[in-house]
């Protein structure tokens, strides 16, 4: 018996090592970081220049320098942080309201494929109309104001979010679901065995769309009537010609974004870390 | 090497015990499917077949000769057309939690440690778990996998995470063992590694195997019977017993005894290539 348990023994170790070892790539990623980092540097050299030369205009492109002032003076006459708060907690509400009903309302779709299948098509023509159309009739019937802009944004980012979550919940794996049967697994605890554990994947690619998306959805309720955020700035500083105030808004509305997306990726690594095909989930 | 005709209704299989220790037995199992063009399609016709207390049994064949179709069957996954397979004196097909089943993929669940997989039949049984952390060790050790409890099954390799699937089919103590083409998708070395444990394993946990496999050399290694199936129509065409003397050794593989049940198989799967192959 122990001579047959030795070569089995032996493909143990060298197998768990051989996975856990971390990739050698750091160096080569620390390269192209800077890389990276020198053409930014570049690029805003060249614009700088480019500018002040006039060999393009400063209504299309003010100086990086006149931007970095605008910004400046933005935050020390403390006049940012109002409209940031306001772009950054409405983003926040609606997507938060959206991704909440997205789960429940994907939950109870899913719970039988025929619901589902009847259902379907009203989830698809509504993801063909572009959501932003529906933003005017929104503020027709809510006004102008916290409320229809939560709306709008909840609008747009809801329906992404939706349709992953139904393809999470979906059973991809055949001989997964033939194991819970062998045991006699009833359908809430296939549910909440199996479907729920294994939807989070896509439920997270769903997720770091939907942040996206309730950005955008932000930023076009405040252009069409809001009284603060970013989407006013950028409305306020066109009334005044000021170009690189408008890019200051730009700048920081990308700033915004990416923290918001760096946080959604950070919780979804933490929550489903052990998926190693997020990327190809994402699309 | 003893071989019985199947077919005919009152012959059962080779040499069987009586009927008292049989855990399962088919009798006149079909299955016919719908096809996709309206057709009707027999994936396996009316065969009669028993399991007895403790025996390994494979069924070999080709693709498409029903051989997981009547695993499901004899597991009551799926119900036959005609004729039933019923579960020791019970008169009905085995209850889902009385049996355990590996498949050709291990269909771990990535988001649990290999612990907490092993648990997922406690979980879906609703069992008492208080023993349960002692179970696991016990059966990671009777796989060979000692001290991968806390890892996630992505860490480990193929080979591995199939012991984990056989340890996770065990934590239940079910009466019976299906496994679908559990080697299938590994590589020749890590396949006879498993077969050596999968003896062991049989041996240890006493538990009946029922075992698919297109593998001719792993089906007599494994098993004391084997059920020889042949496709259009799917069927049972010879049962074969293997009295090959236990423990068996990799080397047992090229014993005179082994080759002649071995050979006796393949004529029976393809006998025109076999002859037309010796005759060159």
């Amino acid at each position: 018996m122990t001579s047959m348990v030795q070569p089995e023994a032996a493909s143990v170790v060298p197998d768990v090592e051989r996975r856990r070892r971390r990739p050698r790539m750091n160096l080569a990623r620390l390269a192209d970081a800077g890389l990276t980092t020198l053409l930014a540097i570049g690029l805003l050299l060249l614009a700088e220049h480019a500018s002040n030369e006039e060999w393009v205009s400063r209504l299309i492109l003010p100086t990086p320098s006149s931007v970095w002032d605008a910004l400046y003076a933005g935050f020390s006459e403390g006049i940012y942080w109002k409209h940031i708060r306001s772009t950054v907690g409405s983003t926040l509400v609606g997507f938060g309201i959206a991704a909440v009903t997205a789960t429940i309302v994907g939950g109870l779709l899913s719970a039988s494929q025929r619901v589902e299948r009847v259902f379907f098509p009203f989830i698809v023509a509504f993801q063909t109309l572009p959501k932003i159309a529906i933003a005017p009739i929104i503020i027709l019937w809510l006004g102008f104001g916290t409320q229809s802009k939560v709306v709008i944004i909840a609008t747009i980012c809801f329906f992404p979010m939706l349709v992953n979550t139904l393809q999470g919940l979906r059973i991809r794996d055949r001989e997964r679901l033939e194991l819970a049967q062998s045991l006699g697994a009833s359908r809430w605890q296939l549910f909440r065995y199996i479907r729920l554990p294994d939807s989070l994947p896509y439920v997270f690619a769903g997720l770091t769309i939907g942040i996206v998306f309730a950005l955008i959805g932000t930023v076009i309720a405040e252009f069409l009537g809001s009284k603060s955020g970013l989407g006013v700035v950028l409305i306020q500083q066109q009334a005044a010609f000021n170009v690189p105030g408008m890019y200051a808004a730009l700048v920081l509305l990308m700033i915004v974004g990416l923290v918001l997306n760096f946080v959604t990726k950070y919780i979804e690594r933490r929550v489903v870390f052990w998926a190693n095909d997020l990327t190809n989930v994402a699309s | 090497m003893a071989t019985s005709e199947p077919s005919g209704g009152e012959q059962l299989a080779a040499g069987l015990v009586n009927a008292r220790l049989a855990v399962l037995t088919a009798s006149a199992v079909s299955k016919r499917y719908q096809s996709q063009d309206g057709g009707l399609v027999d994936a396996l016709t009316a065969s009669n077949f028993q399991v007895a207390d403790g025996e390994f049994v494979s069924l070999v064949g080709p693709s498409g000769c029903g051989k997981t179709t009547l695993l499901k069957m004899s597991s009551g996954l799926i119900a036959p057309t005609h004729g039933e397979v019923t579960y020791r004196d019970t008169g009905r097909a085995v209850q889902p939690g009385a049996f355990g089943m590996v498949f050709q993929s291990p269909a771990l669940l990535p988001w649990r440690t290999v612990g907490k997989n092993l648990l997922f039949p406690h979980d879906i049984l609703r069992l008492d778990k208080s023993s349960a952390s002692e179970r696991i060790d016990e059966l990671l050790d009777m796989v060979n996998l000692p001290g991968v409890r806390d890892r996630y099954p992505n860490e480990l390799s193929g080979g591995m995470q199939q012991r984990v699937a056989i340890a996770r089919s065990l934590m239940h103590a079910p009466d019976l063992l299906f496994m679908d083409e559990p080697f299938g998708a590994l590589d020749a070395i890590t396949r006879e590694e498993l077969n050596l444990s999968m003896q062991r394993i049989h041996s240890t946990s006493g538990t009946t195997v029922m075992f698919v496999t297109h593998d001719i050399a792993e089906a007599v290694f494994l098993s004391d019977r084997i059920l020889v199936m042949s496709a259009r129509p799917g069927r049972v065409v010879e049962i074969i017993e293997v009295d090959l003397e236990r423990p068996r050794h990799l080397d047992s593989r090229t014993s005179a005894e082994f080759r002649e049940i071995e050979m006796h198989i393949r004529h029976l799967l393809h006998p025109e290539t076999v002859h037309a192959e010796a005759a060159s």
